[in-house]
């Protein structure tokens, strides 16, 4: 067997060449390049998803660096989204980046139309929200997380089959204060986002449908609730 | 009196409501919660009357907004 950068995939069973040749067409979109982002970004790159979108309006700045691992002091005050590129193109040719230097909003998602997958790694709740709900609209699988101090919470949802944030969540704050990062938290929690769009993609394994993953690094728990779609929900509606 | 929370035994003032619990949960700092108590989830609407008793066991799900 010729042993390229996949090798270790080929020899697990359930994986194997097939599923790694899947992923050389796979398109995922990345919403966010901080902290959950980076993580993300950095393991589907290394793994050989073929085309990586990455969305981002803001600049490096000094206060990323304990977690944003995509950049180092060097890019301070550089745009994110051009920093992350480069750093995808060191990491492996493979992969093609396209790069979207702006806010997400109402005006500009269709560009999530030409992806198969989309990463929810914003930083608040106003965008968080307009994926889920774009998400829903045009019937794309997606990721979402969130982080808080030594906490974060993840699921996947796939429109029209398994709970969405709005199905879960009824009554949802719409101001959010900085209450601070702890620097590991988005780096497991972005992996996890990154596995199950690899996951989504092969059909190996179960993704983290209708189950809400809560991970606490202060007490090292992690914690899995179920959740349940609501039939009353906008994503159950055509 | 002593409930579970999201699988840990604490001890909680009798007549205690589901937004007590919440409030003293309150490093989490979440956007938004999602409560289940034995398995039933509470809407959100009753969290100032939900009054739990002994040996309940509640379960929260938390959304957080940073990344
Ligand atoms: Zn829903």
């Amino acid at each position: 067997m010729i042993k390229d950068r996949y090798f270790k995939h080929y020899l697990i069973p359930n994986f194997g060449r097939e599923k790694q040749e899947l992923l050389k067409d796979f398109k995922v979109l990345v919403v966010g390049a901080g902290g959950l982002g980076s993580s993300a970004i950095i393991y589907l790159a290394t793994n050989g998803v073929g085309k990586i979108g990455i969305v981002d309006f803001d600049n490096v700045d000094i206060t990323n660096l304990h977690r944003q691992i995509l950049y180092s002091p060097s890019d301070l005050g550089k745009l994110k989204v051009e920093v992350a590129k480069e750093k995808i193109k060191n990491l492996n040719l493979d992969v093609n980046v396209e790069i979207f230097n702006f806010k997400l909003n109402k005006k500009n998602y269709d560009i999530l139309e030409n992806y198969d997958f989309i990463i929810d790694a914003t930083d608040n709740i106003e965008s968080k929200l307009l994926i889920n709900d774009i998400c829903i609209e045009h019937k794309k699988p997606f990721s979402y997380a969130g982080v808080n101090r030594f906490f974060s919470s993840t699921t996947t949802i796939i429109p029209g089959k398994s709970s969405c944030l709005r199905c879960i969540f009824k009554k949802i704050k719409k101001e959010h204060k900085d209450f601070g990062v702890f620097g590991t938290v988005p780096g497991i929690t972005g992996i996890i986002q990154a596995t199950e769009a690899i996951k989504f993609r092969t059909g190996v394994g179960e993704l983290l449908t209708d189950r809400f993953l809560f991970i606490d690094l202060l007490n090292m728990k992690f914690r899995i609730s179920k959740v349940n779609p609501d039939k009353n929900c906008m994503c159950r509606k055509n | 009196m002593k409930v579970k929370i999201n699988d840990e035994l604490k001890e909680i003032a009798e007549n205690s409501k589901i937004i007590d619990i919440l409030e003293a949960e309150e490093i989490i700092e979440p956007v938004a919660v999602d409560v289940f108590v034995n398995g039933e989830k509470v809407n959100f609407e009753d969290y100032e009357s939900f009054k739990l008793k002994e040996g309940d066991e509640i379960e929260i799900v938390y959304l957080f907004a940073s990344g």
